[in-house]
């Protein structure tokens, strides 16, 4: 940034140091707020966290539908490795990977992280294995079919293993092959 | 590992009970922008925060959009997520802490990512995000952002190479130790 800051609240107070600007702006969103300092905020809360469970059950709908996708696209990787494929495909799998956890199901969460990460470690230039694509978009689909959620039961463990002892065999044949 | 958490930033929803420290506050009059490319996290969101009471939720599923919505005044909070296309959460925050249009640099931004790993969250918080919301979220978490922008509200800095707030995470007026970070403004945390 190279331009210091003109406009603001007018309101807002400065402290100057030679390099340093400490800028105290009002806090509008507490002007805009009503406190009731004797309520707790849980009742509310609580309705909240009914709409998040409502909508859980409404992901795990979509989740198939996600899955169905991401194994299209894992078929046309298969046949061309198109960067524009594994893209897309990254940026889908980024997505169901916020929402796993938030709608019940880490494991899922913890493949996208799995493949996320091997994404993120490739070279410049590399292609991602189109076995580590597909073995990943597998095992969500496994997941989702037998309703495996959780990333610490023997089943998810063993979901996990396997995807991590792929990724690294990918890892050290790319290292040997340079 | 959770890095947000090991440097003493607040992530994910606080232990069971916790938010009972927060007051109870009416959002009525609160209007806040969700940004989110995704559909489910834009309505997770945004009915969360209905339910939480804020009057009025903008939704915007890039960070082109939410830009716009936001030039359109009015919006108090921003809660956007950092991974979209074409444009993505960081030059939203950009946008709102130094382009020239700003409708308000000041604004709070509550940055929600899935990425809790140090790069991205040290990107985040040197673009001036004033609070982070890990996924996953609940709508403890939601209000206790919502509460800390309200109650804990910390001051901007403008240092040359970084406008935002300030990135010590506390303030504490009753300190009266050594001030060692005082010229390290830019080296200190959220």
């Amino acid at each position: 940034m190279s331009e210091q800051p003109k406009d603001g609240p007018k309101k807002a107070t400065t402290e100057s140091a030679p390099d340093v600007q400490i800028i105290h702006p009002p806090n509008r969103v507490a002007a805009k707020v009503q406190k009731r300092p004797a309520q707790s905020p849980d009742l509310v809360i609580d309705e909240a966290e009914r709409v998040i469970t409502r909508l859980a059950e409404e992901f795990i709908e979509s989740l198939g539908e996600d899955i169905d996708s991401l194994e299209k696209l894992a078929q046309q990787y298969r046949k061309g490795r198109s960067p524009d494929v594994i893209s897309d495909l990254a940026a889908r799998i980024h997505n169901i990977r916020g929402q796993g956890t938030t709608f019940g199901y880490p494991l899922i969460t913890e493949i996208c992280k799995s493949f996320g990460n091997y994404l993120q470690d490739l070279p410049d230039g590399v292609s991602a294995s189109v076995d580590v694509v597909s073995h990943h978009v597998a095992a969500m689909r496994a997941i989702y079919r037998g309703a495996v959620v959780n990333a610490d039961d023997e089943a998810g463990i063993a979901v996990l293993s396997a995807l991590h002892a792929l990724v690294t065999k990918e890892r050290k044949a790319m290292e040997r092959s340079g | 590992m959770d890095h947000l958490a090991s440097h003493g930033m607040r992530t994910g929803p606080p232990a069971i009970g916790m938010a009972s420290q927060y007051k109870l506050y009416d959002f009525s009059d609160l209007d806040v922008l969700v940004v989110d490319d995704c559909r489910f996290m834009r309505s997770l969101l945004a009915e969360s925060l209905q339910a939480l009471g804020v009057g009025r939720i903008r939704r915007a599923k890039d960070g082109r959009s939410g830009w716009m919505e936001a030039r359109n005044g009015g919006v108090d909070i921003v809660i956007t997520d950092w991974e979209m296309a074409p444009e993505d959460g960081r030059e939203l925050v950009r946008r709102i802490r130094t382009g020239p249009d700003t409708p308000d640099r000041y604004m709070p931004i509550i940055m929600l990512t899935a990425y809790t790993e140090y790069r991205q969250v040290m990107e985040a918080r040197d673009l001036g995000v004033t609070e982070f919301l890990a996924k996953p979220v609940s709508a403890r978490a939601i209000y206790a952002r919502l509460a800390s922008v309200i109650e804990n509200p910390r001051p901007f800095v403008y240092t040359g190479s970084y406008f935002g707030p300030c990135r010590r995470r506390r303030n504490d007026p009753n300190y009266t130790g050594p001030e060692r970070r005082r010229d390290m403004l830019d080296e200190v945390m959220i």
